[in-house]
Formats: structure tokens, C-alpha cells, sequence
């Protein structure tokens, strides 16, 4: 039903690793949109290298802002870049932040961090696993089903989010959340098939943030994930689902399958 | 430059993506099924200590660890941690700064540096009482006085009382003087016989629950569940009878501490409860304290069964009524 054309992934630096470098963090509000950026650039490569991606926050329509960590060259002193920026006829503001511990250069101008508006929190992969592992070592199958619990609260959050904001309903906001999925970077869903008489279905998810960093498990991992797909069904078709992980990238299958299906008491 | 940056970033970013396969290395705990089964094997092997011995690839492992847990030493300082296990100094041994692999030493003669040394014992001849030197393979009579012993240098003839000693890491072919070496602490881990014998405790409750639960016409079940999530729970034993057409089925998780059992110890249970469709009974020796029995009172679907020995548990259960 479903299929996305994946670009290319998108890198947010907190921080910065580089040693024996003079990095810092410049954060920039600018008018003239687009226009604007190549002289931007200029100024900011005549002072070092931009060596962490950059982001833009707002519409490049009037007002836009922008980061990036860049590495001065030899001699060129923050102040400088600063007020070389200050200078640019476009540039609304600039600030700059050295702030360094070690050869570690950490991104302090930016909070909090948006997504569509809301306030969101970056967790890692790896941090999430500890999580995870950290409940099932302590609680056995009892930390699974917290997981899982987790997972429906989440479910029904966004389903209730989409149908609020947006109107959507049904099968249509299912496709929605699921599509924002990727966009958050928990994964790479489909829907490969749905009956909405029967309310059963199969999803085909790539790349799922749970369950990947477990590849070598011998039992199918996601908990919170198919919480988390028995929330949304639940909420948008006002009954208890049941959700299955088929196989799962974790155990050695190529990608993780969910089946959907009305639950039976 | 931006080449140079490009590389550390990269292996910036490969050093983080290791973290991954690192994962494993954090610090673990131990479900209480986990632990019941770790003291089992244990029991059945009647393993009294985990001894270390040097592998050809001059590390040091736990042979009787990887038995029986399939891993090393990991999982013993993990055991340590849970009171399972205390560790024990055996020795040092001297390691490779480099590599961290246990060296092997070398004798050298202390003026040429030849390793090509003989040992010589002194010995008083037993007739002539004058002293001489000789190598163990020239020794006739066993029973000669050895007065000590003595090197001798095949290379420059050097006779020395005590030869140089190096270290060679048969790893990465360096040599080391003893000052340059690191030290590492061998240890020893011996099993805690207390912590066996609530193993024991919680196998003899197993048997009793087993002939309590069958009295009462209920019959042993595979204990692995699958609750209303989907999560399969496991629990110490799971019985089942149908009576009128009607099953029922419940659910044992048996809970055995030195001291007093905490809610951290039955929290597992307190929270699978809820995901399952059977009823519970949590079995604990010898007492919870009061928040346990607080919680385990807001379900409706648990029995807490307490008693400070199997016999007054056993009693407690035959009371039970279905």
C-alpha cells in the first residue's frame, strides 16, 4: 500500500568530536531566504570548515535560522566571525558558543528541540537499548509487557493527536501516523495489506529502532512497538487489537512483520 | 584539512556505531528466574568454586564457567554482585602493557643476555664432604645434600647465582623488564553456600506446591503463558483444571530471600498479573515486607502466600480454596 523513496539520512550534532581542532557552534537568523545562504557561506568558509550539517528551522520565506559547528583556521579568532556575520547586511543575529570540554564541542544554543511544533527529546538507539534490556534483565517478561504498555499509551497519543489536529480517521490516519514513523526516525513501514471490513492486516516494518539493535536475539523483540500499533488500531477503530511480530530483524529475518487482527476474548 | 576532518568524523562516528555490538558489556541484573536457574546448575554440578586457568592465547578464563554458564568472567563478577559468588586473590601475574596478555618469563645469563642458561646444583659429596657443581640429569644418588643451586651461561661461561628474568609477550613478540610490566590480579570465585541453599529452599517449595495444587484436583501445566499483549510470561509452575466445563488456571511464582523479601522482588509478578487472564499465586519465604502485601491486597487476582518455612507455606496453601 505504502511505499517511501528514502533520500538520505539526516545527522543532529549535540556535539562535535574533534580533536586538536578549534571548533564552534554558530547560530544564525537571517533574512533574504534562499538568496542569502551563498554569501553566508562565503563569509563562514573564509574563517575554517563547516564539518557538521547544518540545520534550518524556519521556511526560507523571510526569516530563517541556521547552525553549524565550523573549525576556524589558524589565527581566526570567534569575535572575528562573528563580527564579519554581524556585518552581513541579511544576518539578524549570530551568536557564537565555544563552549568546549576536552576536543568535544557541544551544541548550547539550541533549545528546545521541535518537531511539528512539539517539544521532542533525541534518544539514541543504543541509549534506548539499555532501557530495554535494563527492564527485561530486572523483570523477565514482566519488563516486556511494560514496554508493550508503554507502546499503546504512545499509540493512542498520536492516533488522538492526528485525529485532533488533522481530522483524520480510520485507516487514513493509521497510514498518517505510520508515515510520520519515518520522518521520527523510529522506522521504515508498509502497510503490505489491510482488510477494513475484517479490520486485519499485515505491516512490513524496515529498520525498526527497537528491535535492530538486538540483530542475534533468538526471540522476536519489539514490545513497545506492537504496543504501540495495538494503541493506534485501538483508538481509531474503537476496539482491542491484537498484535503479532511475524518475524523480526532482531532474530535474523530480513525485516520485521506484524500481523493485525480484532482481538478475541 | 578536510580530508583530516572527514576521517576523524568517520571514525568519530564508527567509534559510536561500536557501541552497538558493545552493548552487552552493560551492567547486567538478574531476573530472579534468571538467578533460581544459575543456582540450580550450580547445585546440580556441585560446584564449590570457579577456578582460573591460562589459555594458549595467554588469557585468563573460567573453563568451569563457560560449562555451565556459557561464559566467562563476565558473568561471575555479575555473581559476585548478587551474592551468589565471593572472589578470592589468587596470585599476580605479569601482563602485557600492550595487549593485556599474561607474559611468559625469560631466564638470561646477567652479562652476555644469552637465554641459553643451564641450572647447576651445588651438592656436597657425600664421601669426600667438598662441594661441586652439577646438573640435575648428572645426579646418581637422590639422596645427595643439595646446598643450592647455581647458572651457568652455555654462551660466555658466566656462572651467576641468580639469572636475569624478562618477559616475552608471545602475542606481539615483545620483551619486557619487570619494571615495565603491568600486574594482574588472578582471581578465584567461590560459590556462597547460603545462596545454594536458598536454591534448595525453592526447589523443596516446588514439590510441595506441586503435591498441594494436584490434591486439589489441578493438574501441572507448561509454565511458559502468553499474556493479553502477546508477551509470553514464564512462571515457577502453572496448573490448570477444569471443573464444570469451566478453566481454571493459576499461575506460581515462588520468591525466596535470606532476609526479608522486597517489592523489588515481587514487582515482576505484581505487573505480569495484569497482563494475564489467570490467577496468581506469589509463594514467599520467609516474610514481605508491608508495602508488598499492600500492593499484592490491590489485585485482584494474586494470592500472596507467606511463610518463614516450607511447612508453614504448605499450610497456608491447603487453606486455599478455588
Amino acid at each position: 500500500m505504502e511505499s517511501y523513496n528514502i533520500h538520505f539520512p539526516i545527522e543532529l550534532s549535540s556535539h562535535i568530536y574533534l580533536p586538536d581542532e578549534n571548533a564552534i557552534l554558530i547560530s544564525l537568523k537571517f533574512s533574504g531566504g534562499f538568496e542569502s545562504v551563498p554569501l553566508l557561506f562565503r563569509t563562514l568558509k573564509k574563517a575554517g570548515k563547516i564539518v557538521s550539517s547544518f540545520f534550518i528551522l524556519d521556511g526560507l520565506e523571510d526569516e530563517a535560522k541556521m547552525g553549524c559547528f565550523i573549525t576556524l583556521d589558524k589565527g581566526i579568532k570567534p569575535e572575528d566571525v562573528l563580527k564579519e556575520l554581524r556585518g552581513l547586511k541579511f544576518v539578524l543575529e549570530a551568536k557564537v558558543s565555544t563552549f568546549k570540554l576536552d576536543s568535544l564541542a557541544f551544541d548550547t544554543l539550541h533549545f528546545p528541540l521541535l518537531t511539528c511544533g512539539e517539544r521532542c527529546v533525541v534518544l539514541t538507539l543504543e541509549g534506548l537499548k539499555a532501557v530495554s534490556l535494563g527492564l527485561r534483565e530486572r523483570f523477565g517478561s514482566a519488563g516486556e509487557f511494560l514496554l508493550y504498555e508503554m507502546g499503546i499509551r504512545y499509540g493512542e497519543y498520536d492516533a488522538i493527536n492526528f485525529a485532533k489536529k488533522y481530522g483524520l480517521s480510520g485507516l487514513t490516519a493509521v497510514r498518517a501516523i505510520l508515515a510520520e514513523a519515518v520522518g521520527r526516525g523510529w522506522c521504515y513501514p508498509r502497510i503490505v495489506e489491510f482488510d477494513e471490513k475484517r479490520l486485519e492486516g499485515v505491516l512490513v516494518v524496515r529498520d525498526l529502532f527497537e528491535c535492530l539493535p538486538y540483530k542475534g536475539s533468538q526471540t522476536s523483540i519489539s514490545h513497545f512497538f506492537r504496543g504501540y500499533l495495538c494503541g493506534i488500531f485501538s483508538y481509531l477503530f474503537s476496539r482491542d487489537f491484537t498484535i503479532r511480530e511475524k518475524e523480526c530483524v532482531g532474530k535474523g529475518d530480513s525485516e520485521c512483520i506484524f500481523t493485525v487482527t480484532p482481538r478475541v476474548e | 584539512m578536510t580530508v583530516k576532518l572527514n576521517i576523524v568524523l568517520r571514525r568519530y562516528i564508527k567509534d559510536h556505531e561500536s557501541i552497538l555490538s558493545e552493548g552487552d558489556s552493560l551492567k547486567k541484573r538478574f531476573s530472579s528466574k534468571e538467578k533460581e536457574g544459575i543456582l540450580k546448575s550450580i547445585r546440580e554440578k556441585g560446584l564449590k568454586e570457579f577456578t582460573p586457568s591460562i589459555g594458549c592465547d595467554r588469557r585468563v578464563s573460567y573453563p568451569q564457567a563457560k560449562e555451565v554458564f556459557g561464559r566467562s568472567e563476565e558473568i561471575l563478577n555479575q555473581l559476585v554482585e548478587e551474592n551468589i559468588l565471593e572472589k578470592f586473590m589468587i596470585r599476580c601475574v605479569p601482563t602485557c602493557p600492550k595487549d593485556n596478555s599474561i607474559l611468559e618469563s625469560k631466564l638470561m645469563c646477567p652479562r652476555c643476555g644469552s637465554a641459553d642458561i643451564e641450572k647447576k646444583l651445588l651438592i656436597q659429596d657425600p664421601l669426600s664432604r667438598g662441594l661441586r657443581l652439577v646438573s640435575r640429569d648428572q645426579l646418581v644418588n637422590q639422596n645427595v645434600d643439595v646446598k643450592g643451586a647455581f647458572f651457568e651461561c652455555r654462551g660466555c661461561g658466566n656462572r651467576f647465582p641468580s639469572p636475569l628474568i624478562k618477559f616475552y609477550c608471545v602475542q606481539c613478540n615483545m620483551e619486557y623488564r619487570l619494571e615495565d610490566v603491568d600486574l594482574m590480579k588472578m582471581s578465584g570465585y567461590r560459590v556462597l553456600e547460603k545462596a545454594v541453599e536458598t536454591g534448595k529452599e525453592v526447589e523443596e517449595l516446588k514439590t510441595v506446591i506441586r503435591e498441594v495444587m494436584e490434591e486439589k484436583g489441578f493438574s501441572l501445566e507448561n509454565s511458559m503463558v502468553e499474556g493479553k499483549s502477546g508477551v509470553k510470561h514464564s512462571f515457577d509452575l502453572y496448573f490448570r483444571k477444569v471443573v464444570d466445563g469451566k478453566e481454571h488456571s493459576i499461575g506460581v511464582d515462588i520468591v525466596v530471600r535470606r532476609d526479608k523479601v522486597s517489592l523489588e522482588d515481587l514487582l515482576p509478578s505484581l505487573i505480569k498479573s495484569h497482563d494475564i487472564n489467570s490467577y496468581m499465586i506469589v509463594v514467599v519465604m520467609p516474610l514481605s515486607d508491608f508495602s508488598c502485601k499492600q500492593l499484592c491486597l490491590l489485585e485482584k487476582n494474586i494470592f500472596l502466600i507467606e511463610g518463614k518455612n516450607v511447612e508453614e507455606i504448605k499450610k497456608s496453601l491447603e487453606k486455599l480454596t478455588f
